[in-house]
């Protein structure tokens, strides 16, 4: 693994404040988490709860009001560069191709370059053959989000961000993309945050998920997921698996995100 | 790709079949009921017309064209470089914008008098004239592209560069493409009325003198003559922007068929 290329990165109290002509939004509280090169960590908590916020900060796309974050053990001031993002709407450029979309980082950012071997191995991987020169229009939800994915991927990117990544798709194509994005993400592993209010997406395939609560939010616990990869389509780890589900839904039970004491949100 | 099914065929033979009938129709009627020519000639004769008057007719339609083409080419230099300002300055935003809707409310025919006072009876008044009537469908159709850009988008164009050239030309300006093309297809019928309004006025040349000559001197088939070329202008140069708008954007023709046929493809 490419661990060297891998970069860490470092909540320390963060905390966000919005404040917009309608009064001040109290997102998130206060979050610590430290997250090693390499690791997958999903984050889960309820909506509104500041996970995209969280993200957003992280790539230095918007100021932290509290706190610090590092990357890479440089605290984060601008944009931080050769980050992947995906987000829930896919986001393709409808002017261009499958192809040109996925060039985009490239022509955007202009210092890297990419061997077409790479694009073709990625296209590949996600089952878009035959589709490189067709309009994102021209496809179904889930492979415009397969499209996506390898283009967060298509710079090798050091962090990826992902916002909520499956959750337009149906559920069907969900559970494909997930074994794509579990394929892609194992063949080149980098530093991931994973963001879902999937309980069952959470555990997947992370290395540590982290529980929030609402808003303002805070951390609640941090589960570690003991489980061996590939964990998509393998059997046998079901009970395992349904331990660390239950283990997460009594959380938000506990603090009243789900449960009978939920019924009046 | 299209395909001529009987449905298609039906579409474009039936206007056509509607409009010969409606020709007919007058064309029976005026003779029938012996309506004076001078209040409404049948089409044989405005044909006739067009015919006798063809060079004239002509050379002024030349010499309104070339006013529409210089006022238009005026809208489009102001209105789009206008609209990037707005979309990127919020200033700009909140004290140009509201001015400008307020002067939209002035009815801007009503100015074509001063503008012979202020520039005489050259060019500059009727190019002025078409500029302010189509100036404003643009802007505003530009704007409202610009800024209907996904932020998210914005976003991941901010983690990739800081250029924001790039993310101009490769994001924010093909996103709104759409809507300048629909502002550019609104504009262009304003700048013809805009040119006619402007010949109106002060004028011995173009299809709007021409088109008070023929009313003073009671020539109605002529007259009509002279609104069959303005509304052919009106559409050629329509067809113009959208051919224009096929090469420009040929995803969105695409984008537009896909629509009309029900979804994308599904796997
Ligand atoms: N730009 C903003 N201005 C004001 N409030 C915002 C803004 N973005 C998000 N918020 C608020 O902050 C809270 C957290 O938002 P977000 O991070 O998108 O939550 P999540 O992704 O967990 O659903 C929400 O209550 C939202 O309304
Ligand atoms: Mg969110």
């Amino acid at each position: 693994m490419a661990a060297e290329k891998c970069v860490s990165v470092e909540f320390r109290e963060v905390g966000k404040t919005y404040e917009s002509i309608s009064g001040k939004v109290e997102a998130v509280d206060e979050v610590s988490l430290s997250v090693q090169g390499g690791e997958f960590v999903s984050i889960i908590g309820p909506s509104g709860c500041g996970k995209s916020t969280l993200l957003l900060m992280a790539a230095g796309l918007i100021k932290a009001s509290r706190g610090k974050i590092f990357v890479d053990g440089n605290p984060v001031e601008k944009p931080v560069r050769n980050v992947g993002f995906v987000f829930q709407d896919h986001l393709l450029l409808e002017w261009r191709t499958v192809k040109k979309n996925l060039l985009l980082p490239v022509e955007m950012g202009k210092n890297r370059k990419i061997s077409d071997e790479r694009i073709d191995k990625l296209i590949q991987m996600v089952g878009l053959s035959g589709f490189e020169n067709r309009y994102p229009m021209e496809l179904s939800g889930g492979m415009q989000q397969r499209v996506a994915l390898c283009r967060a991927l298509i710079t090798d990117p050091n962090l990826l961000l992902m916002d909520e990544p499956l959750g337009a798709l149906d559920a069907l194509t969900r559970q494909q993309v997930r074994y794509e994005l579990e394929k892609l993400w194992l063949e080149r592993t980098c530093t991931t945050l994973f963001v879902t209010h999937d309980i069952e997406e959470s555990i997947l395939l992370a290395d540590r998920v982290v529980v929030m609560s609402e808003r303002p939010s805070k951390v609640m616990e941090v589960v570690n997921i003991d489980l061996p990869r590939p964990r998509v389509f393998s059997k046998g780890i079901e009970t395992e698996f349904d331990k660390y589900k239950i283990h997460i839904r009594n959380i938000f039970e506990r603090i009243g995100v789900l449960g009978s004491k939920a019924h009046a949100r | 790709m299209k395909k001529l099914t009987k449905r298609n065929i039906l579409y474009v033979v039936l206007p056509i079949a509607v409009v010969v009938a409606l020709i007919i129709l007058w064309e029976v009627l005026v003779n029938a009921l012996d309506v004076p020519r001078y209040i409404l000639p049948a089409p044989n004769a405005i044909w006739a017309a067009l015919l006798k008057y063809s060079d004239w007719l002509y050379s002024n339609m030349l010499y309104t064209l070339q006013q529409i083409m210089v006022g238009y080419a005026i809208t489009i230099a102001v209105s789009i470089p206008l609209a990037v300002a707005v979309t990127y300055f919020s200033i700009l935003d909140r004290t140009l914008y509201p001015i400008m809707v307020v002067l939209q409310l002035i009815p801007k025919v009503a100015i074509a008098p001063l503008f012979i006072v202020w520039f005489g009876f050259g060019n500059l008044p009727k190019v002025l004239m078409v500029f302010l009537l189509s100036f404003f469908p643009l802007v505003v159709n530009s704007i409202l592209g610009f800024k209907s850009i996904n932020h998210r988008l914005l976003y991941m164009a901010r983690s990739i560069t800081d250029s924001e050239f790039r993310t101009f030309w490769m994001i924010r300006l093909p996103w709104a493409l759409p809507s300048i093309f629909a502002g550019l297809r609104i504009s262009i019928a304003f700048a013809v009325v805009g040119a006619v309004v402007g010949e109106f006025v002060g004028s011995d040349r173009g299809l709007g003198y021409l088109l008070l000559r023929a009313n003073g001197l009671m020539l109605t088939d002529l007259l009509f003559a002279c609104l069959i070329v303005l509304s052919l202008l009106g559409i050629g140069l329509y067809l113009m922007i959208t051919l224009l708008e096929r090469i420009v954007m040929p995803w969105n023709v695409f984008k537009k068929e896909l629509t009309k046929s029900g979804g994308a493809a599904t796997m």
